[in-house]
């Protein structure tokens, strides 16, 4: 009989820390919502023959810093077995400026050596990312300061979101 | 989960019946396989129509890159020679073609929406690396085949597998509306085939299930007609050989019951009249006398001794009635208990002998060995009483009557043998029948009442035993009574 009171005794202690502890996390939480923006980060697949996303959540601030956190969270390894980050090959990011709504994103010339049908993988993974960012329009790719050029050595103008189509 | 099915079929009424049974397998068997063949020969169709629609795609999409190679397409992607090509083409397959150059945009698209665009679908991009893809687009009833374009330095080969990377990519997009469409009409086709198969195979099946079941009703007919009073008629359905042995089996059982019945008509008859003889005697003895006057008391006496006989005789013979129907009754009226044999057949023997001396008959018991036996003493004695009474009564004059014992571990045997009249081979079956005689003219002489055999043996039988019995006509009868030794209920 004692024995029963006791179990009971603790069970009650257990459901009453319980009552305190969930509502400060149910705050905390909502608080960490309403100072974070969530955006749909790309990566290639680990086949490299298309691309993923997943949801992930930035501080909010500026457009900068947001975009600093996203591209800082894009460089970090995916959770995901199947997917591979943009920033996993062999290239730097020598500069990020924005301004007029476009990103100017200038890497060095080792990105060039990616084979052509990653490259454009990459390149949308990245537009599609940033894009999301409030005020930023498109993303003008240079490589040590020149702007990125196509097979025939056109320079390519900035890219819009809507500038990849899966079909 | 068979006997769920098997509890269904025995608490639905109409589900007990042979015809609906029949009715039912037959339904199954010809509807369940109607749509599974249906679906059969139209996924066949299908899958034989889009891959040959497959095939033409790709062959015809070979040929229209070889075709924009020479036309150094995408390169020049303004080429209207090209251009008309590849309308033409879309057009002819009832889609649209994508052209993707190297750089990954749309240089043409017939659609006109995505040119201009730069195309990452997978199957571009593995296309670029050299692995083109067919798909076909169930939802959208679409076959898109990726295709590329090969440099045009590089001499033509199985585009396919080159390595190298291609200046293009193709999109065919072709509908497969038009298959999809023909399969829908024979699908609507075959619903109409597979009802009226449904309905012409219900109708046979009932008709099948009518005719497999009419010589069963054709039985409970013929018996129905032999309850109506057509008597002295076998019945005979010769459609199966089941109905055959039913009616074989019945045939049997109605000729058992008739012999019965017949037996009990002769029974009455017979106990009529042995019943009457002795009233009959004493009414005529009776009448004589009174007919008569001054009849001397000599006359009186003997007329009355002659009364006596027969009320004597009419009491054995109600007496022998109901000590049989009294064995007929039950056999738990039997009285079983340990009995020596030996000592009960010297009982029966000296109780006998009296009669034995009348006839002048002499009589033996040779026992074997001691036996001790499960009986009911009264049955038992009864039994051989009747046994050894015969063999005086039908004996000759200075006659034997031999009684031997003999036993076994498992049963005990009384052999009653006489040197007698003996008994036609001919009357042998007959002879423990209630009221048969084998000599008719001399059974009132006798003074037997003609059940005598029929409770010995109804006697034995109680006891699980058996009589059997031999004959020489003119040598003698020797009657085997075998009864176990351990009674068994």
């Amino acid at each position: 009989m004692r024995k029963i009171w006791r179990k009971l005794a603790v069970l009650t202690g257990v459901c009453v820390l319980l009552a305190l502890a969930l509502p400060g996390c149910g705050a905390r939480s909502k608080e960490e919502k309403e100072n974070a923006a969530e955006y749909q980060s790309f990566f290639l697949n680990k086949e490299e023959t298309g691309l993923l996303s997943e949801t992930v959540r930035v501080e909010k601030g500026e457009a900068a810093e947001e975009l600093t956190r996203l591209l800082e969270g894009m460089q970090q390894k995916t959770q995901d077995i199947h997917a591979r980050s943009v920033f996993e090959y062999e290239y730097d990011i020598r500069s990020v400026t924005l301004g007029g709504g476009q990103v100017i994103l200038n890497l060095d010339e080792r990105y060039l050596r990616i084979k052509p049908a990653t490259e454009v993988l990459i390149r949308a993974a990245i537009v599609k990312t940033l894009t999301q960012v409030p005020g930023v329009g498109s993303v003008l790719f240079q490589i040590e300061g020149e702007p990125l050029t196509d097979s025939q050595g056109n320079p390519y103008e900035a890219f819009g979101a809507d500038c990849f189509e899966e079909f | 989960m068979f006997q769920r099915v098997k509890s269904l079929f025995s608490h639905i009424k109409i589900l007990r019946s042979f015809q609906a049974r029949i009715f039912i397998l037959i339904v199954l068997a010809g509807i369940l396989p109607i749509p599974v063949i249906r679906y059969g020969i139209l996924e066949t169709y299908r899958q034989r129509t889009v891959s040959r629609q497959i095939a033409d795609v790709q062959a015809q999409g070979k040929m229209l890159t070889a075709q924009m190679q020479q036309y150094r397409y995408p390169q020049e992607a303004a080429s209207e020679t090209a251009n008309a090509l590849i309308t033409q083409f879309a057009e002819m397959h009832k889609g649209r073609i994508l052209v993707v150059d190297r750089d990954f945009r749309v240089v043409r698209d017939t659609a006109g929406i995505l040119g201009g665009k730069i195309l990452i679908s997978e199957a571009v991009i593995k296309c670029f690396n050299g692995v083109s893809s067919t798909v076909h687009d169930e939802k959208n009833r679409q076959i898109i085949v990726t295709l590329p374009i090969a440099q045009s330095a590089q001499p033509q080969g199985n585009a396919e597998q080159t390595q190298d990377s291609p200046e293009g990519v193709v999109v065919i997009v072709s509908s497969s509306q038009d298959a999809w469409n023909m399969l829908e009409m024979m699908r609507k086709n075959a619903r109409i085939t597979q009802a009226v198969l449904a309905v012409l195979i219900i109708a046979l099946a009932a008709g099948i299930s009518y005719l497999t079941t009419k010589p069963f009703r054709r039985v409970t007919s013929e018996i129905r007609s032999l309850q109506a009073g057509h008597f002295n008629e076998n019945i005979s359905v010769p459609d199966y050989s089941e109905t055959v042995q039913i009616s074989q089996a019945f045939n049997d059982l109605y000729a058992k019951i008739s012999a019965l019945d017949e037996s009990r008509d002769e029974f009455v008859a017979n106990v009529s009249h042995e019943l009457k003889t002795p009233i009959t005697s004493v009414k005529v003895l009776a009448d004589s006398l009174l007919m008569q006057e001054e009849v001397p008391a000599e006359l009186y006496r003997e007329f009355m001794v002659d009364i006596a006989d027969e009320i004597d005789r009419e009491n054995k013979l109600i007496n022998d009635l109901l000590s049989l129907v009294k064995m007929d009754k039950k056999q738990s009226d039997l009285t079983i208990e340990q009995v020596d044999i030996n000592s009960l057949l010297e009982t029966i023997l000296k109780r006998l002998r009296p009669i034995a001396m009348k006839y002048d008959v002499e009589m033996t018991l040779e026992c074997i060995r001691p036996v001790m036996a499960e009986i009911d003493q009264v049955k038992f004695t009864s039994a051989i009483i009747n046994l050894v009474e015969n063999a005086i009564k039908y004996n000759r004059e200075k006659g034997w009557v031999k009684v031997l014992l003999d036993a076994d571990h498992q049963c005990f045997t009384v052999e009653v043998s006489d040197g007698g009249i003996g008994i036609p081979a001919e009357c042998l079956e007959q002879i423990f029948d209630r009221f048969y005689r084998v000599d008719k003219s001399h059974s009132r002489q006798m003074g037997g009442t003609g059940l005598g055999l029929a409770i010995a043996k109804k006697a034995v039988l109680l006891h699980k035993g058996t009589v059997g019995v031999s004959s020489v006509q003119g040598e003698g009868t020797a009657f085997t009574v075998k009864i176990p030794l351990t009674y068994v209920k």
